[in-house]
């Protein structure tokens, strides 16, 4: 009887001694992915309060301590459904942290990891990584940075549209028109 | 910064500046001239790798951030320009490590602002405007620069001009993050408080001082009629100096 006793104790003990690990399970498994920070939130959800997205999106958008919170176990699929691409990485919510946790760190990280299993990525997204992975920049154009004055018509055209939002005619795309026409 | 911290710096274009906001790559280059600020333009102008980190390739961004950085150094430059905040931002964060200064060209116009060297009344000219300013996320957040004592100096150098600050100024507009790119809907209704409260304040002018900004902003005004007038600062200074057009009338034809 008491040797049963003893067994039942022991077994008790042992069990809630691994319960009482399981924080310190997820900390290790959330730092090893990058995501060590997310194990520091305390739930005070600021940095719900002065998110743009989920002030326009509501409960649809998971938010910034929703992604924390799935960080913290990385569970992919619910950041996923919680629409992670629809953060503007304003930073708003690590501003917002009283324990200054970089929340947008943490939700670059996850949608890294989100990558890598080919979930919820846009079509935008993953063309901008093939294009720089390419060519060095998200246009599909050449590395070396193109002359000042191969861009003239673009420039000029863009200065007249800046000049009339402030009130100024810019009178240079004329100018080169006569010149060609004379010439 | 003093002035003389810009002296020989990087201007580090970024490929949207390089390739698409050209007319603000011009107007940078043209301020850098003006206020003989020497400096120096990398030859190959890769990503600084912030899109495609927020995109989903970590190790891409930083070794494209890497890169730019490493670029920089092997100019002899340690200090880099941009007119991108999210540019400004991602390379701010890994050049700290490498001694490397990265500062916003409205840092600069701060600098001259702060200097009394801004505003010539002999060689530019004042639009005696009412303006009003978004401060960019990465530009304020990102990069920790105070925005409403930035742009109140340098408005305000301009002695008719008026800088008033508007309600949640500090807000994001909605476009980052690949958000504009891909849900625009949630975008245009993140940015219609921004461009009702711009307007709210009687401001004629609005400063967005960041490409994807200054673009979503200006469709956004336009989609709710707003009628303002948006654009980056250094356009704004620009587009004041009484030779500004004859500059640009000679691009191409030299």
């Amino acid at each position: 009887m008491s040797f049963t006793l003893w067994s039942a104790a022991s077994a008790f003990s042992a069990v809630s001694v691994v319960l009482a690990c399981v924080p310190i399970y997820i900390m290790i498994f959330a730092s090893g992915r990058g995501f060590g920070e997310s194990i520091l939130c305390m739930d005070c959800q600021q940095c719900v309060a002065v998110c743009p997205v989920r002030a326009s999106k509501g409960m649809e958008y998971m938010g910034p301590h929703g992604i924390m919170k799935t960080a913290r176990v990385d569970h992919r699929k619910r950041a996923e459904g919680g629409g992670l691409y629809s953060c503007t990485s304003c930073m708003s919510c690590a501003i917002a942290c009283p324990r200054g946790l970089n929340v947008e760190q943490t939700m670059v990280y996850f949608r890294n990891s989100l990558a890598q299993s080919k979930m919820g990525q846009l079509t935008g997204h993953k063309r901008i990584i093939e294009r720089v992975a390419k060519y060095g920049n998200p246009y599909s154009e050449n590395m070396a940075t193109p002359t000042i004055a191969s861009q003239a018509d673009d420039i000029k055209k863009q200065l007249v549209g800046y000049g009339k939002r402030i009130g100024v005619e810019l009178d240079i795309i004329e100018e080169k028109m006569e010149s060609a026409s004379e010439s | 910064m003093g002035l003389e911290e810009f002296e020989g710096a990087i201007f580090f274009e970024g490929c949207t500046m390089s390739r698409r906001m050209v007319a603000l790559r011009f107007a940078t280059r043209f301020l850098l001239d003006k206020y003989e600020i020497s400096y120096d333009v990398l030859p190959r102008v890769g990503c600084c790798g912030a899109p495609v980190m927020r995109s989903g390739n970590y190790e891409l961004g930083i070794k494209s951030r890497d890169k730019v950085l490493h670029a920089t150094l092997r100019s002899g430059a340690n200090t880099i320009i941009t007119a991108c905040p999210g540019c400004g931002s991602m390379l701010k964060e890994g050049g700290e490590e490498m001694g490397i200064e990265v500062v916003h060209i409205d840092e600069v116009l701060f600098a001259l602002a702060k200097e009394g060297k801004l505003y010539d009344p002999e060689k530019m000219k004042d639009f005696g405007k009412v303006a009003t300013a978004h401060f960019p996320c990465h530009m304020n957040r990102g990069m920790g620069i105070d925005c409403d004592e930035l742009f109140s100096t340098v408005i305000s150098a301009f002695p008719k001009m008026r800088y008033v600050h508007m309600e949640g100024a500090e807000n994001c507009c909605g476009a980052g993050g690949g958000v504009r790119a891909s849900q625009v809907d949630l975008a245009y209704k993140i940015a219609e408080n921004k461009v009702k409260s711009a307007k709210e304040c009687e401001a004629d002018l609005l400063i967005a001082t960041c490409p994807f900004c200054e673009l979503h902003l200006n469709d956004s005004q336009k989609k709710y009629n707003m009628g303002l007038a948006v654009m980056p600062l250094p356009m704004f200074v620009a587009l004041s100096f009484n030779d500004f057009e004859d500059t640009a009338k000679k691009i191409g034809m030299e």
